[in-house]
């Protein structure tokens, strides 16, 4: 029997014993079998990654005592992690404390499904469940168990917050024996009364069969009470209560509410200027959940997720710049700059350290000492750059920054005077465009946009500059930015067939520049004194990445006529006539 | 899945005792364990409190696997169902007698349990007819307790006779020492006679022991009212030299 076997009640109060004998009735004998007690972990990362895939992983923590299919087995700690698609996978494993990646985890199905969902996140515990158990016999005249009922008293706290208050419930588990179904649903039936949102009448019209009844009657009678008091029992075998399911709704946690939603819900016909600065003041909250992380150093996707938020952000406004006043979007450009300034040396650190692994296979043996002390200065830089990031983000100058975006990105008043009146300086004068429908200015600026990628497209061949190629790969991000922003305002089918295509374009010409941009930054650590065997190692990636970039230009023909041979139809604006397609 | 057979022409030489407390140990190291008693007796099922099927069913028991799965019934211990006996198991021989292969018809049928146990000890019945026969053909290993008298002697070689004529494989059957008295200079010589035989006991011997007559008011096995008696260690260590041999 394991844990997935067992079915649930949610009870009212913890009943006690002699209760728990009246309900039973005479011929059913209660023996204590065992009492212990856990402590689980419900673990996710900072962006609700394993939620937001319908996946629970829960930790339950090292104890001596767990060691059965009903306990738990937990000698050395255990994570479960359940859900869509899978049926439960299990492993014993004591992790360390947080951070906690999917790396730390021993190889197998679990480590492999945790990376594929996880990446560079980190796991954390969201919450923290402490229960007691009880677990006692239902036995019959011959002193032969027919079912066990385990009472489990749960303290339910967040890790979120720092007061922690305590949530208590009690729970009724039935472990049903095999071969003793029809006697588990009898049982189950008399200590309906216990259960929290049973009703009087489900109460009243409680059976009174005999549990020496033939094993026909039982089974018929069984299957007629079951269906009499529907919904309150399930058959045994079936899982009624997920255990874990209600836990972040009883500590009080939304990770909706935390997460923007994708895509962001906008109507076509609402005012652009007001709907961009509107998405301009989500991102920047989304910015914001990571600054905490980015203080402790829990893991590099919180600065990296911080700088993407405020990347969005500054392309949300330079693509929709004719819907702000040219002041407040030369402001808010600012701002923007000077909040991701600080953050630029610490992310290029990051990712050539979370590099390394590759660029020491790349290597060959006799070179890779040489990287591995440019690596340890690399680290030494990343440390310093942590700590002026801390200084950064610390200080007044970084909070002045935050007031002055906030301020500029206030929703703009309906109506005209009042936009005079509350937008002092941006709005002296009456800015058309801030107030002409979103999607009409999405749609055309998407149609100049795809115009723009297929022109310089056809420009490129196999001896254009590679300048120009990284003019191109520029459209083709804008053009993907302009997508994920405006889904909501354009088909489905458009939105999916257009991001397939693009990602292949993107992926190629993505490759292309990084290369360039490693290669860059590989000469830029080197150190003009930097011992030979450091030298070497640089030289030798270089050359390595170098290869790899002109193999990645090489491609970039192919997929330019495969994403040209795609349509782009364009929906018709909101009272306006349908746009033309744009020419292959 | 390893099918193992507790198997003894002579009744009262600890078979069910030995079935049960294996049963348990084998469930206990972590193994999905099904006990099947076919004795008629059902002292088995007696030991794990389980009360046998009101429905006569023996017929439909070499009928397909299917027909087993709904007999079982779990025990009180993890890892470990029952299939409990029946009075209608008393026909078997009769029943098999009737039905095509015969010998092969068990081994057939528990072929079907290898997705959900690790392990199936059959408690046989003391005879030796078409049952037996199935259960030699169907088991990986023969238990067989031997008694250390003359008696037990004579018998174990009966089974070593009926197994040359019958040319089934002696390397199947695990004879141990059963019920051992060493102050009894019979016991100490039978064992001395029958160790030097041509049949290799097990190195594990059970004592004879109160306690394990007491498994009959205790209706459990050893483990949970005499854990620290030298019955019980007996026979946790007869499993280990057995999970050994399977």
């Amino acid at each position: 029997m394991t844990p997935e076997e067992t079915t649930g009640w949610l009870l009212n109060t913890a009943p006690d014993r002699n209760r728990l004998k009246k309900l039973l009735g005479k011929d059913v004998r209660l023996t204590r079998e065992d009492d212990w007690a856990d402590t689980r972990l419900l673990l996710d990362d900072v962006d609700w990654q394993l939620w937001q895939k319908g996946l629970t992983l829960i930790y339950q923590q090292a104890s001596a005592e767990c060691d059965s299919s009903i306990k738990g087995k937990a000698r050395e700690g255990c994570c479960r992690l359940q859900g869509k698609g899978i049926k439960g996978l299990l492993e014993q494993a004591a992790l360390p404390g947080p951070p906690v990646f999917w790396w730390d985890l021993p190889e197998g199905p679990l480590q492999k499904k945790l990376a594929g969902v996880l990446g560079l996140y980190s796991l954390r515990p969201v919450l923290q469940v402490e229960q007691q158990h009880q677990l006692l016999a239902c036995r019959d005249d011959e002193g032969k168990i027919l079912l066990r009922i385990e009472l489990v008293e749960q303290q339910l706290s967040s890790l979120r917050c720092e007061e922690m208050p305590r949530h208590h419930r009690v729970l009724l588990h039935f472990h049903p024996l095999r071969g003793y179904e029809s006697e588990a649903l009898l049982l189950q039936q008399r200590l309906l009364p216990l259960k929290a949102d049973v009703t009087s009448q489900e109460v009243a019209g409680l059976p009174t069969a005999e549990l020496e009844a033939t094993e026909q009657e039982r089974t018929e009678q069984a299957r007629t009470e079951q269906e009499r008091t529907k919904p309150g029992i399930k058959s045994p075998g079936k899982k009624s209560l997920n255990e874990s399911c209600d836990w972040l709704a009883i500590c009080g946690l939304q990770p909706a509410n935390e997460l923007l939603p994708n895509p962001l819900p906008l109507q076509p016909d609402e005012a652009a200027g007001a709907a961009i600065l509107r998405m301009a003041s989500l991102y920047w909250q989304q910015a914001r959940r990571y600054e905490s992380g980015m203080l402790a150093d829990t893991d590099t996707e919180f600065l990296h997720q911080y700088r993407v938020n405020l990347r969005r952000i500054r392309s949300l406004l330079s693509l929709m710049k004719q819907t702000l006043p040219d002041e407040q979007g030369r402001l808010l450009r600012g701002l923007l700059a000077d909040l991701a300034r600080p953050t630029g040396r610490l992310r290029d650190l990051d990712v050539l350290l979370l590099e390394k692994v590759r660029y020491l296979q790349m290597l060959p043996e006799a070179f890779q000492a040489g990287f591995q002390s440019l690596l340890r200065s690399v680290e030494q830089q990343r440390r310093k750059a942590h700590q002026a990031l801390v200084a950064h983000l610390m200080g007044q100058e970084y909070s002045r920054f935050c007031q002055a975006l906030e301020a500029a990105l206030q929703p703009v008043p309906a109506s005209e005077n009042q936009l005079v009146a509350f937008h002092e300086p941006f709005h002296e004068t009456f800015h058309e465009p801030f107030h002409e429908p979103l999607q009409q200015q999405v749609l055309a600026r998407m149609q100049r946009c795809h115009r723009r990628v297929l022109r310089k497209g056809r420009r490129i061949t196999d001896a254009t500059p590679d300048e120009e190629v990284h003019q191109l790969r520029i459209e083709c991000k804008k053009l993907r930015y302009l997508l994920d922003f405006f889904a909501s305002l354009l088909p489905d089918a458009l939105v999916q067939q257009q991001l397939r295509s693009l990602k292949r374009l993107q992926g190629i010409l993505g490759n292309f520049n990084d290369f360039a941009v490693q290669q860059a930054f590989l000469l830029q650590q080197l150190q003009p004194d930097a011992p030979e065997g450091q030298q070497a190692a640089v030289h030798g990636l270089v050359a390595l990445l170098h290869q790899q970039q002109r193999q990645a230009r090489s491609q970039v023909m192919q997929a330019l006529s495969d994403y040209a041979a795609q349509p782009f139809n364009l929906p018709r604006p909101f009272n306006q006539p349908p746009f033309k397609q744009t020419e292959a | 899945m390893k099918i193992l057979a507790v198997y003894s022409m002579k009744g009262g030489v600890g078979k069910t005792a030995s079935a049960v407390n294996l049963a348990y140990w084998a469930a206990r190291s972590g193994r999905r364990t099904l006990l099947i008693d076919l004795d008629p007796q059902g002292a088995s099922s007696f030991y794990f409190r389980i009360k046998p099927s009101r429905k006569s069913w023996g017929k439909r028991f070499f009928k397909a696997y299917e027909e087993l799965l709904q007999h079982i019934k779990a025990s009180d211990y993890e890892h470990l169902d029952v299939i409990p006996a029946h009075l209608s198991f008393r026909h078997f021989d009769v029943l098999l007698n009737s039905l095509e292969k015969r010998r092969s018809r068990l081994k057939k049928i528990l072929r079907g349990m290898k997705g959900e146990y690790d392990l199936v000890i059959l408690d046989c019945p003391p005879s030796i007819g078409k049952l037996s026969e199935s259960v030699f053909n169907a088991a990986d290993r023969l238990l067989v307790p031997v008694i250390p008298t003359t008696l037990s002697e004579r018998t174990f070689h009966q089974l070593l006779d009926f197994f040359e004529a019958e040319d089934y494989s002696r390397k199947k059957l695990l004879p141990f020492f059963s019920m051992v008295q060493q102050q009894k200079s019979m016991h100490r010589n039978t064992q001395s006679n029958l160790t030097n035989g041509k049949v290799r006991f097990l190195e594990t011997s059970i004592p004879f022991s109160a306690d394990v007559e007491n498994m009959g008011e205790h209706r459990a096995p050893l483990d949970q009212f005499a854990r620290s008696k030298p019955a019980n260690q007996a026979y946790r260590q007869l499993w280990q030299e057995v999970e050994s041999r399977l």
